[in-house]
């Protein structure tokens, strides 16, 4: 089988028509997150399947037409006006079956599934929704009817699509290396083994038929009628209870696989968790240290303001206050000198040591009159001594100036003194900030490159640390309550086997009594005895046959699985891993080249390995049946190296006959990619801004699938 | 430590500025609700501190510039604070800025009889300074508190 092209209009990521014309081998499709690889993805999905695939939310079965619409187109449409959305997929020789039923000239096939939505009074309608199948007969034009069925059964089936078209995050659910029924289901589902579970089916069928004859036979010769009857009912009552307790063993079988998938998927999670521990400690480590920092330099800040509101701002004042205090002791010179000069004594005026000489002598000593202790003459002597000492009161205004300026002199001293130490607290504070922003720079280098750690282990790992580490008691929780459940489910599976095997025991047991009263002597050689001893000789057979080559088929999907992991990990050095499956359980165990356990490997190398493991089974399957299905994948290696996804793509284009991969790993590899002669087509994946003067946004963006090789 | 009547005297009289520079840089710069001034708050608690800090610029970059009739740039003062508060509050800043126009004032001391006169001085620095803020703004600096802290430190 191979796809000759497929064409989108309108469809999710990508406006208006394009088409892509697909070539035999390895068609690789690159395109950085975001650019519309899911959408294309989808687009294979949508028109055979009617799903597509969510990222975080899985697949979605008939989804809602304006999710499909491309949003650009759908938003602008106008009143009245009509927009019309298709995927036509054109399939070269589908399989064996269907060219021979159809009688098609050429054995090419249209797929178009498609519909028509209408802008109705601002309300979106569909007009018009349309699956079918069209290919050209000896009669001329001709469609396949129904559609549907033609693709589950002569195209690629749903179950197999799963496998050979997938989406690289969901990888874990396809193959489950923890879970040895994920890895059967995966050989059932996709190899050849399920033929003889077909087989089987007929086989059954026919034994059931052969078990009624000999029944009727046996009553037609049975001497005890209503004996036989009774016998007869018990049979079939117990034979129900064995169709009923498969049932339920069947259903609990599937509800255990899904228990035992959801541990495994948790177990995984934890181990994870195991591992981020320490870089989680680290990343704590350094936000409080970071946090510490940033609140001194918050408490530092705060004081700073404080003290810069209150004194710093004062800083540089120092020369006009030194200025300022000579300016003060201008005013004082000149008040001193007025007061000098009013203190100054006429040159008559005697001294203090004659006017005491003459208060002692009751006389004037100038003019020689008395003056008598008590007497005016006696007071007015007494009152010229001392005048130096006394202060003498100069005019109001010039007294008014000089309590001002007594007011301010003390100020410009203390307040020089106050800038010299505001001038050291600045200094102190920068210091402290410089030493500070240095801590700060250096912790959150130490934090940029912590982050960078963390996100390298999440795209190593494929997980978010944080959510992680924030759901691991949850996932605890959630485990324990599956461990109780599949413990119940245990118990209850013991009981419905031990249920089925006593009524396996009355079944044997009433066939013997069955076969007694119906004269066993007598038809132990009829043709229907024979015929049922035949049949069930024939399902022993083919069980022991499927056993056999299961087991054979297990061995060589080993064998071949270790190629497929030694080719792709060929450059890398650090690891050398193989996988040894055991038929009987279908453990899946990963060992180096010593056989040492491996099972603690990372996701990206796990990813291998699974990968490995299921091309194997479709390689095989597909050389089985002769029918190579063409092989889809949307970012396969998103958890992969660069080497390893250049090996990976190299092996796919040695197993499958048509490959598309869609990745966003390749941009830095693309020059020597399209001189790699084993790559007939690339694509790019290139987003166009529909208005250049608008930003980037879902309605203003559209991509376009560009061939570059 | 006495103060004699010139505070007091002061005391009734309220600074002068203009209304723009209340708008656009006091009110802007002060931050009334937060009196602890939280990390990433604002340089100044009080409506007075961006003016004496204006004044202490003009000062120290003896920066004079004289009120004049603006039209639409009305003369705001005593509804704001007076010299009162700033007294109350940061005497030693208030003290200084006198020191300091006496010192530049070429009557010198003889600026303190005349307390309309010392106000007038005290409002035409402030008005200087608030013109290098301006300037300074022009320039590109936004003035967040480190701005400040970066100005006082260049200082001589």
């Amino acid at each position: 089988m191979k796809i000759l092209s497929i064409e989108t209009n309108n469809f999710i990521a990508f406006k208006g028509h394009q088409s892509v014309e697909l070539k035999k081998g390895l068609n690789l499709f690159n395109g950085d997150i975001g650019s519309g690889k899911s959408s294309f993805y989808n687009a294979f999905y949508w028109c055979l399947y009617e799903k597509i695939y969510i990222t975080d939310e899985g697949w979605q079965k008939k989804p809602d037409l304006e999710n499909i619409v491309n949003y650009s187109s759908l938003k602008f449409l106008k009143q009245n006006q009509e927009i019309e959305c298709y995927v036509k997929l054109t399939i070269e020789n589908p399989n064996e079956e269907v060219v021979r039923m159809t009688q098609s000239i050429d054995n090419i096939y249209e797929i178009t599934r498609s519909f028509v939505l209408k802008n109705n009074n601002g309300n979106i309608d569909i007009v018009n929704s349309e699956f079918e199948i069209h290919f050209n007969d000896k009669t001329g034009s001709e469609f396949l009817d129904p559609p549907e069925l033609y693709v589950e059964e002569c195209f690629i089936p749903e179950i197999l699509s799963e496998y050979i078209w997938f989406q690289g995050e969901s990888i874990d659910k396809l193959l489950d290396l923890d879970h040895s029924n994920s890895f059967k289901d995966v050989v059932n589902s996709i190899s050849y083994i399920d033929m003889y579970d077909k087989v089987l089916k007929v086989l059954t069928r026919i034994n059931e038929k052969f078990e009624k004859k000999l029944r009727i036979k046996q009553r037609s010769t049975t001497a005890n009628t209503k004996a036989f009857n009774d016998e007869e009912q018990r049979l079939k009552r117990n034979e129900k209870i064995v169709v009923d307790e498969k049932k339920i063993q069947k259903k609990l079988n599937s509800e255990q696989g899904e228990i035992i998938l959801k541990k495994a998927e948790i177990k995984s999670k934890l181990r994870g968790y195991d591992s981020t521990k320490e870089l989680l400690s680290k990343r704590d480590r350094i936000n409080d240290m970071r946090k510490s920092v940033i609140r001194d330099t918050e408490n530092l800040d705060n004081r700073a303001k404080q003290m810069f509101s209150r004194s710093w701002m004062l800083k540089g004042l120092s020369p006009l206050l030194k200025d300022s205090s000579y300016k003060l002791l201008e005013f004082e010179d000149w008040r001193n000198k007025k007061i000098s000069k009013e203190r100054e004594l006429p040159e008559d005026v005697p001294g203090d040591i004659y006017l005491e000489k003459m208060l002692k002598q009751e006389k004037c000593l100038v003019c020689g009159r008395p003056a008598k202790s008590g007497s005016e003459e006696h007071a007015h002597i007494a009152s010229k001594l001392n005048r130096k000492n006394t202060s003498v009161l100069l005019d109001p205004e010039t007294e008014r100036m000089n309590k001002y300026v007594v007011s301010l002199k003390s100020f410009p001293q203390s307040l020089s003194n106050d800038l010299s130490i505001i001038n050291d607290e600045i200094k102190e504070y920068r210091d402290e900030d410089f030493e500070l922003t240095k801590k700060l720079r250096i912790l959150n280098k130490q934090k940029d490159e912590i982050d960078k750690d963390i996100s390298n282990f999440e795209k190593k790992e494929g997980l978010k640390i944080d959510s992680h580490s924030i759901n691991s008691n949850l996932l605890i929780n959630q485990l324990d309550k599956y461990e109780v459940r599949d413990r119940k489910i245990e118990f209850d599976l013991k009981q419905s086997e031990s249920r089925e095997r006593n009524a396996l025991n009355y079944i044997k047991s009433s066939k013997s009594i069955l076969s007694k009263l119906a004269g066993s002597d007598k038809n132990d050689s009829t043709l229907e005895k024979k015929n049922l001893k035949e049949s069930e000789v024939l399902i022993k057979a083919v069980k022991l046959t499927k056993e056999t080559e299961y087991e054979k088929l297990i061995k060589d999907i080993e064998k071949r699985s270790n190629t497929y992991i030694s080719t792709i990990l060929e450059h890398n050095s650090s690891i050398e891993a193989k996988v040894e499956i055991d038929s009987k359980s279908n453990i899946i165990e990963i060992t180096d080249k010593n056989n040492e356990d491996l099972s603690m490997l990372n996701t990206g190398h796990k990813t291998i390995i699974k990968m490995s493991i299921i091309n194997t089974i479709i390689s095989k399957s597909s050389e089985y049946k002769n029918e190579p299905y063409p092989f889809l994948t949307d970012a396969p290696t998103s958890n992969l190296g660069v080497k390893d996804t250049l090996s990976y793509v190299d092996l796919i284009s040695n197993i499958f006959g048509q490959s598309i991969v869609l990745s966003k790993d390749l941009s830095e590899n693309i020059e020597g990619l399209k001189k790699n002669p084993k790559i007939p087509a690339i694509f790019n994946f290139t987003p166009v801004n529909i208005d250049e003067t608008k930003k980037a946004a879902l309605e203003n963006t559209y991509t376009k699938i560009e061939k570059i090789k | 430590m006495r103060h004699g009547d010139l505070f007091q005297e002061l005391s009734s009289l309220s600074p002068n500025f203009y209304e723009s520079n209340y708008n656009e840089i006091m009110e802007p710069f002060s931050d009334k609700q937060s009196q602890s001034a939280d990390y990433g708050g604002k340089a100044f608690t009080m409506r007075w501190q961006p003016f004496m800090y204006a004044c202490i610029l003009g000062l120290i970059n003896k920066r004079r510039v004289p009120f004049q009739n603006r039209p639409n740039d009305k003369n705001k003062s005593g509804d704001v604070f007076n010299y009162q508060v700033i007294f109350n509050q940061g005497h030693k800043i208030l003290v200084s800025v006198i020191l300091s126009v006496i010192s530049l004032n070429k009557d010198g001391y003889k600026i303190l009889s005349d307390k309309n006169k010392l106000n007038e001085e005290i409002s035409n620095y402030a008005n200087g300074g608030f013109e290098i803020i301006r300037e300074m703004q022009d320039d590109g600096i936004s003035f967040g508190f480190s701005d400040f802290m970066t100005e006082i430190s260049e200082r001589k």
